[in-house]
């Protein structure tokens, strides 16, 4: 053994600001060589591979309005969850808030198609708003109340709104002129989106999801309901001491958190598919990808913005290398669950510190 | 003892730097075998830090080591376990599901099957050797702090220890666990090993060692031969300065009834009985102390009038105002500070001095504008306060777990008692300090008592209690055996109470 | 007509010309024309690209699969002919694939293989005006959008005929993947087909809401069988169903399968009696020689509709594909008898064969939906003497008498 090098591995007192910021960085550098070694036994040269999904997500401005159109539901998810998580409250049930949005966004479109722009978008906002919001407080009452985990319901909660999608789409609210299918019928024009030029980017949802970032961040920083928000985090039992109530602190939290995801899901209906169709037709899972958004931002709602460009650079630049490179579809998500599991893994690194030691005596 | 022995520990000139602190700067200490050594010093001396790095746990940044006078690198506690060197931890490891035999033997190297028939004698060997009677088959759970402390010292035993670091053991312990601890380790040291035990307890210190090495702030104060010393000087040493045992407690004029508890009931978090109608009251400026053995509804006792626990029954009053079962909000609003015994409950280490300092003042409309937080009002605030309660912090943004215990006492006690409290409910307020900070705290208490608190404290310590309090309150089995005046008490009578052989009438009830 | 529509009608006749020579035992008099004139059309007409956007895993072993099979053929068949794919895109994806398609990769026809991806197709036919676009089993059109389909309604009512004879229960369950028209349209087949030969059975219908998935399909396979069913026809993706009925008949409770879009025969040697296959190789040749040449361009396939049955070859009845029922089974089918008004009294196993007879025939002697043919409420859908019309079958949205299940509305 001896002349060997030994690994040590320490707790660190502080973690510093730049370790802090770099930690995500050298963890996503290091699922990059990861996978390239995936890639290489594949047969396929993974700066190649790089070079396709760069280029495929952020080298053409085609891609990259793809990158952005992928990022709006990212985003304003990804923020809503960096709230959640800092209340350490696991709400891993975004993916069903948004489809509520998407569903009440739809309700009102079809409902009032004669109103005018004006009037009709700013509601459906709301209401999605309201509805995302709603489906995220069932959680966090049941949590505050009775103590039942969020994790469970909060995701069971999901099938619960991608089954009444289905009702809805398959029953009362399929189109009449859609032959069977099960798909409502298109929004009225005043009910969509406006898109930037020929791109498919619905800037009043991206727009809507940059001010909120800065809000929440303020919010979360400057404000005594952030600062509740972060003692009940970081120690529920003092913000209880402190006389902090759970149960509002929570509410705030998931009507927040799932009223963002909502907005997500107007966005998608309103911006996008200018109706409802079935949940795998809505969302391929943003919910869910919106939780490695949070993460990869280290809960920060500004953080979260280049995040979800991030990610959604990578779901894009994903497809091409699927087509290109004729890799399997499921590639990316080993992709994307590697990146995940290297970025937990740097936040261990980030708080102890391994030392590279070389015995000279002994 | 002669210089020519080969010391069995020597570390010289040890340095360890953690960010923005020397924990230990060039710190020389030898341990001689067979002998029991204190290492004195108050939180945050050095102790842990020079014992961890001894252990393995820590790299030096500078200095050497010599085991038995041979030079080692120490890299981690694998290999001071190979060198014989045990640790005994302030907190715990073992399994709490396993038993006894189980966690002695987890984790050796080798065993593909359970050795249980191989453990049992040696634990056996050991129970009779050390009189460390432990159940090899009693689960974890079920054993108390001081078995537990045994299994501890069994397994660094097992695994061949002759040098046995104990840190701070009898922090966890009852008065009688700790007499059975001392023994113990006499024993072990007369059959020839060697023992370094970290406190800060002087009487501890006094009682149980051969010799003592005093730390201040990362520097080695001095190496005494504990027969030649005495409590003074180590305090002496320890703290920098000259230690005041005596407390000045100036008469006071009570003042109207600012608390009132009658027939108070209350169930523990296992839903069982843990206060039985209790009443008391406590005038402005009076103290009145708690004392009993640990477990005996204390904390359940302070956890209901602070509203974090809901009463079942009976009445709390504060200035008048019926404060049952209320939320803990409300009853801040009626100017109650709490300082919890588990201080963790109370702050947030993560978070910074300044955030620590607002967290219960936080809604107060001067550290709001709008909607935003008012940061300048804050901070001058949390300025004010450090340098009132002369906190040692870095800077008023530094994490508060970084501050050393004395000082995280000292912020909680700054934010309790800086908003002028009616009643200040003050939980095990010195627990697990050194002497300086103890004797800040007692000043401190003594303080709001002139300015007219009611101040209910809780301590295990009857010293203590008996130092500060102007009347004692016994608790048994969750219920009062009788309040008794401080002074010219009988403290026969008080054990007799606190061990509930004893109970005197309650005068308050008919009051 | 232009030059280049001149050229590919050339083009047309030299490849025919060449298969014919392929296949011709001695060489034909045109034949010595051919070396110099290929020389000129592979320099005018290069290459072209078809691509093809999946919903499911090609692995699916089912609809997906099928479809990579009739790529895989037509890009052995045409040395012209490039592809490439895009597998298990989620329907809200679609729009980006299809963009990436045609602009990233430049394709000359897309095709779009779920119903899921109607609206996607059309917006790109529309926002891309010089591609061609194919979309499988839907009804939006455009100048340069046309619908294909290969559709299996009649060999659902063949396997209902086996179905209504070998089952001991009356009792038989169909899982079925999205209540949409299409698999509505292969339910009722199916039951008209059991309740021609066993006019008391009836068809319990369990949805899954998805395509594909194996696990969902197991478990309403195994509830279907726990509520008395021995018969069980599906349309979902994967053979979890054919393996159940495996399963079960191996344990000694004989069940009786029909496999779904690829030969999963394999899966249920004792179970599956017969089933459906598809041929999509033979559509995509069709419609990519048709664009070769030119007969099919941006501006014509508003009215392009390919209804492949099985007298084009595009569906197929069997569990294998040399074997339309498992021998195992042949006894069975030709113990029971049925009287039909025409044919008088005749095993289910001749019938079975007369049917794909009639069906095949240009004039369509026999078609399942043919009337009087009522609904499970007993009301008269569609009249003695009629039949339904390609429209109707396409939007179906009623279940025959015999089912029981409801289609959510």
């Amino acid at each position: 053994m001896n002349g060997f090098p030994a690994l040590e591995v320490e707790k660190r007192r502080t973690v510093p600001r730049w370790l802090q910021f770099i930690a995500p960085i050298i963890s996503l550098v290091l699922a990059l060589v990861a996978i390239g070694i995936i890639f290489q036994a594949l047969g396929i040269d993974p700066l190649f591979a790089y070079e396709e999904i760069f280029n495929g997500a952020f080298g053409s401005s085609y891609g990259f309005s793809e990158t952005v159109v992928k990022s709006i539901p990212l985003m304003l998810t990804g923020i809503g969850l960096t709230l959640a998580f800092r209340a350490r409250f696991w709400n891993i049930g975004a993916e069903g808030q948004l489809l509520i949005g998407a569903t009440c966004a739809t309700g009102l479109a079809l409902a009032f198609p004669d109103w005018p722009r004006w009037l009709i978008m700013p509601l459906m906002f709301i209401i999605g708003f309201i509805g995302g919001a709603l489906w995220g407080i069932i959680p966090a009452l049941l949590k505050a109340r009775w103590r039942v985990d969020e994790v469970i319901t909060s995701l069971m909660l999901v099938y619960i709104a991608s089954n009444l999608v289905n009702y809805l789409v398959y029953g009362p609210w399929k189109g009449p002129e859609e032959m069977g299918f099960p798909y409502t019928s298109k929004f009225s024009e005043a009910a969509q989106l406006p898109r930037l030029s020929w791109t498919r980017i619905h800037y009043p949802t991206l727009i809507i999801g940059i001010v909120i970032a800065v809000v929440i961040y303020l919010l979360l920083t400057r404000t005594k309901w952030g600062y509740e928000i972060r003692v009940t985090g970081e120690n529920p039992s003092a913000a209880r001491y402190a006389g902090m109530s759970y149960l509002k602190t929570l509410l705030l939290v998931m009507i927040i958190s799932g009223g963002l995801a909502g907005l997500a899901g107007v966005g998608e209906v309103a911006g996008i598919h200018f109706r409802l169709r079935y949940p795998e037709g809505i969302s391929p899972g943003y919910g869910f990808t919106a939780i490695i958004v949070a993460w990869l931002a280290r809960l920060n709602p500004i953080g979260a913005v280049l995040t979800s460009l991030l990610l959604g650079g990578l779901l894009v630049g994903g497809d091409a290398i699927q087509i290109s490179l004729g890799l399997p579809g499921a590639t990316i998500f080993v992709f994307n669950g590697t990146i995940l599991l290297f970025v937990l893994g740097g936040d261990l690194f980030a708080r102890y510190r391994i030392r590279v030691k070389s015995k000279t005596e002994g | 003892m002669s210089e020519e022995v080969i010391p069995v520990v020597s570390m010289r000139g040890i340095e360890k730097r953690f960010p923005g602190v020397l924990a230990n700067d060039r710190v020389d200490f030898e341990v001689r075998p067979g002998e029991i050594h204190a290492l004195l010093g108050e939180n945050g001396a050095g102790k842990t830090t020079l014992m961890n790095i001894l252990y393995g746990i820590y790299q030096p940044d500078g200095g050497e080591i010599l085991i038995r006078g041979e030079s080692v690198v120490i890299h981690s506690p694998r290999e001071a376990i190979e060198l014989g060197i045990g640790m005994v931890h302030q907190h715990f490891r073992l399994v709490t599901s396993h038993s006894v035999a189980e966690n002695i033997v987890l984790g050796l190297p080798g065993n593909l099957f359970f050795p249980e028939q191989a453990a049992r004698e040696k634990i056996e060997e050991f129970s009779d050797r050390y009189n460390l009677t432990v159940d090899p088959e009693a689960r974890i759970w079920q054993l108390s702090a001081g078995e537990q402390q045994r299994v501890e010292i069994i397994k660094a035993l097992y695994r061949g220890a002759e040098i046995l670091i104990m840190d701070e053991p009898t922090s966890m312990l009852t008065p009688g666990e700790v007499e059975d601890l001392f023994t113990v380790l006499r024993r072990m040291a007369n059959e020839g090993n060697t023992i370094i035990f970290i406190s800060h307890k002087l009487d501890e210190v006094m009682a149980v060692s051969d010799r003592v090495t005093v730390l201040r702030q990362g520097r080695v104060e001095a190496t005494l031969e504990t027969a030649q010393t005495e409590k003074r000087e180590l305090a002496r040493l320890m703290v920098g300065r000259e230690v005041l045992f005596r407390i000045e407690k100036n008469e006071i004029k009570l003042g109207e009834e600012v608390l009132r508890i009658e027939g108070l009931h209350a169930l523990n978090d296992k839903g069982l009985p843990a206060i039985s109608g209790v009443s008391l009251r406590i005038a402005r400026g009076e103290i009145l102390g708690i004392a009993g053995v640990a477990g005996n509804g204390q904390r359940e006792l302070v956890e209901t009038i602070a509203g974090l626990r809901p009463a079942t029954g009976g009445h709390i009053f504060v200035s008048g105002h019926e404060i049952t079962s209320r939320s803990p909000r409300e009853i801040i609003e009626k100017d109650v500070c709490f300082v919890p015994g588990e201080r963790l409950t109370a702050l947030v280490p993560e978070m910074s001095v300044t955030e620590n300092l607002i967290l219960k003042t936080y809604r107060d409309q001067r550290f709001i504008r709008g909607l935003f937080f008012n940061t300048r009002e804050i901070n001058s605030h949390a300025d004010d306060l450090i340098e009132r309660y002369a906190v040692t912090t870095p800077t008023r943004d530094t994490p508060l777990k970084l501050l050393s215990g004395g000082n995280i006492q000292r912020v909680m006690l700054a934010r309790e008692t800086s908003g002028k409290p009616a009643l200040l409910i003050a939980a095990h307020p010195t627990s697990g300090l050194d002497v300086g900070a103890i004797e800040y705290i007692w000043q401190l208490l003594l303080k709001e008592r002139e300015r007219g608190t009611a101040v209910l404290l809780v301590s295990e310590d009857l010293e203590e209690a008996l130092t500060l309090s102007d009347r004692i309150a016994v608790i048994f089995e969750g219920e009062l055996m009788g309040i008794v005046p401080s002074v010219d008490t009988d403290l026969e009578e008080i054990g007799l109470m606190m061990a509930g052989a004893h109970r005197l009438p309650v005068p308050e009830a008919g009051e | 007509m232009s030059d280049k529509k001149i050229w590919h009608v050339i083009a047309l006749s030299l490849i025919l010309v060449m298969l014919t020579a392929a296949c011709a035992p001695e060489p034909v008099v045109e034949t010595v024309i051919v070396p110099e004139e290929v020389e000129v059309e592979k320099e005018v007409a290069p290459t072209m690209k078809a691509c093809f956007i999946y919903v499911g895993p090609i692995g699916d072993y089912g609809w997906t699969h099928a479809h990579n099979e009739g790529r895989l053929y037509v890009e052995e068949q045409f040395d012209w002919l490039e592809t490439a794919y895009a597998e298990s895109v989620v329907e809200a994806d679609v729009d980006r694939f299809l963009d990436r398609f045609v602009v990233e990769e430049a394709c000359d026809v897309v095709f779009t293989t779920s119903f899921g991806f109607m609206d996607g197709t059309l917006a790109a036919a529309q926002k891309y005006p010089d591609t061609l676009f194919f979309h499988c089993s839907g009804f939006m059109r455009a100048p340069n959008l046309g619908n294909y389909m290969a559709d299996f309604y009649q060999v659902y009512y063949l396997n209902g005929l086996m179905a209504g004879a070998l089952s001991q229960t009356g009792k038989i369950g169909y899982v079925g993947a999205h209540p949409i028209p299409e698999v509505v349209r292969h339910i009722n087949a199916f039951t008209l087909g059991v309740q021609e030969v066993n006019p008391d059975a009836t068809v319990d219908v369990r949805w899954l809401f998805s395509w594909y998935d194996p696990a969902a399909a197991r478990e309403a396979s195994e509830a279907l069988i726990a509520a008395g069913v021995d018969t069980l026809a599906f349309t979902e993706d994967s053979p979890a169903v054919v393996e159940v009925g495996q399963e079960y008949t191996e344990a000694g409770t004989p069940i009786y399968t029909f496999s779904h879009y690829s030969p999963m025969g394999d899966f249920g040697p004792d179970s599956a009696v017969s089933g459906q296959l598809v041929d999509w190789g033979i559509i995509y040749e069709d419609v990519l020689m048709k664009a070769y040449l030119g007969v099919y361009d941006n501006s014509n396939l508003q009215d392009i509709d390919y209804w492949y049955l099985m007298r084009e070859g595009g569906a197929i009845l069997g569990a294998r594909f040399d074997e339309p029922i498992n021998p195992i089974f042949e006894d069975d089918l030709k113990a029971v008898t049925v009287t039909d008004a025409f044919l008088g009294e005749i095993s289910v196993y001749d019938l079975i064969f007369t049917r794909i007879d009639q069906m095949k025939d240009p004039a369509m002697l026999f078609d399942p939906f043919s009337g009087p043919i009522y609904d499970q409420d007993g009301n008269l859908m569609i009249e003695a003497g009629q039949r339904a019309s390609y429209g109707e079958l396409l939007s179906i949205d009623w279940f025959v008498e015999g089912n029981i299940g409801s289609i959510p509305r």
